[in-house]
């Protein structure tokens, strides 16, 4: 799951990148369409709904435990 | 348990950054195939042949007669109304010069100015143009249909079309949406979001928006030409515009740029204006306002801002007389063009056609006949 999350958010910050790349050229050429193509429209969806998932992945994950400086020290950590 | 080694943060990051990189590649290669798949069926408003032209036919040849009539009858003036109108500045022969162009379906002047500002020089390149039909006045393309992979150098659509004068268009093979017809063909005929130029066959020129458009109106009335680029720089009266840049998305418009816009006098005149920038101690640049404020001064009662930046040069008789930015310069997909079309040439031409068939078939005839035992 742990791996899962991480390649989830290495996706969503693909995806932001070039969203962001996008929105910066259309600022310079936006007769070509760099945000309202069919393209980009399908980068920025992908950006919505992935990074919609990771959200829901991040605080739908069991709180940790308390902190180990509570906990009587192990053995090993002597 | 050995535990895995994960890479570096930093190199995870520049995993990232290189997929990202290839998405956005991945934006244009997808632009190349949505053109290729997605064309739409081109609609052919007016061809672009001379019997369109408001030019009257010439009368029939007369036989010779062995005795001349006794009262001569005064000789046809078979001139368009444009030839006429604009007779002082045509030539029955070819007459051309570096600065000037004259025969008799077109007229071009070329001059050159420069005048300073705050920020330095600024120097235009002013092509002042009357023609006898409006087949003379012609869009260049780099592909049929435009491609958003293909261009070609300005000189190149140029010779192609021998034009005279030629000057940078709207880039519409970039466009995604927008109008776009070319020599009475609509190529593209969503509707954008910025100014359009329109070019009627009478020779009518009209900026409006892309609101104000209306395609089928506009081939009822026999479209010849359509830009979407903008803005429109005067006002109906021929006054300088307020340059509306809340309306206009594009960020770099504002400021100093190597710019081209067309200006339109009255049906069959008509001017290509180009100014050099980027280049400082030479030309820094034109403003939308000045060079709205210059065709206004020239007379002109309708004005439109093509592509600037690299795409901005003018090319007279093959030769480019404006200066760019680049070292190379940049290759366009359309351009715009005047070029010294004869229609009664090319009538002529079609009638010796024509007369060439009967020979031929009665030679086809003749060897048959010998064939035969």
């Amino acid at each position: 799951m742990k791996r899962f999350v991480r390649i989830l958010a290495h996706l969503v910050f693909i995806l932001a990148l070039a969203s962001i790349t996008l929105m910066i050229l259309n600022v310079y050429n936006p007769l070509m369409g760099f945000t309202t193509s069919d393209y980009s429209r399908a980068v920025f969806l992908a950006l919505y709904v992935l990074a919609a998932v990771l959200a829901v992945l991040v605080f739908s994950r069991p709180e940790k435990k308390q902190s180990r400086r509570d906990e009587p020290p192990r053995e090993k950590d002597i | 348990m050995k535990r895995r080694k994960s890479i570096p943060l930093w190199a995870a990051i520049i995993l990232d950054i290189v997929a990202a990189a290839l998405l956005i590649g991945g934006w244009f290669v997808a632009r190349i195939v949505e053109d290729s798949l997605h064309r739409e069926e081109p609609i052919v408003v007016a061809e672009a042949h001379p019997a369109s032209t408001p030019v009257p036919t010439p009368p029939p040849a007369e036989p010779e007669e062995p005795e001349a009539p006794e009262e001569t009858e005064p000789p046809v003036d078979d001139r368009s109304e444009w030839q006429i109108r604009f007779a002082d500045h045509f030539t029955p022969e070819v007459i051309s010069s570096d600065m000037s162009y004259s025969g008799p379906n077109l007229a071009v002047n070329i001059s050159h100015h420069q005048y300073e500002t705050d920020r330095g020089p600024v120097v235009y390149h002013l092509a002042e143009i009357w023609m006898g039909n409006i087949d003379c006045f012609r869009s260049g393309l780099a592909a049929t249909p435009p491609r958003f992979h293909m261009s070609a150098s300005l000189q190149k659509m140029a010779e192609d079309q021998n034009a005279v004068v030629a000057v940078n268009g709207d880039f519409c093979s970039y466009s995604y949406g927008g109008i776009a017809v070319r020599n009475g063909v609509v190529w593209s005929k969503v509707r954008g979001v910025v100014d359009l130029c329109v070019l009627y066959r009478d020779g009518v020129m009209e900026t409006m928006t892309a609101r104000e458009f209306d395609l089928d109106a506009a081939i009822e009335r026999d479209v010849w030409q359509v830009w979407t680029f903008g803005p429109a720089l005067l006002n109906e009266d021929g006054t300088p515009r307020d340059i509306p840049y809340s309306s206009i998305p594009e960020i770099h418009i504002t400021g100093r740029n190597p710019r081209t816009a067309i200006g339109y006098f009255e049906p069959g005149h008509y001017c290509f204006l180009v100014a050099d920038g980027r280049q400082q101690g030479y030309s820094v640049g034109m403003t939308l306002e000045e060079m709205s404020q210059i065709l206004s001064d020239l007379g002109c009662k309708a004005g439109f801002n093509l592509d600037g930046g690299g795409s901005s040069m003018m090319v007279f008789q093959n030769e480019l007389i404006s200066q760019v930015y680049s070292k190379v310069p940049r290759n366009l997909s359309d351009c715009v063009l005047v070029t010294d079309f004869d229609p009664l040439a090319q009538e002529t031409g079609e009638a010796e056609e024509a007369e060439e068939l009967p020979a031929e078939e009665a030679e086809a005839l003749e060897e048959s006949e010998v064939a035969e035992p």
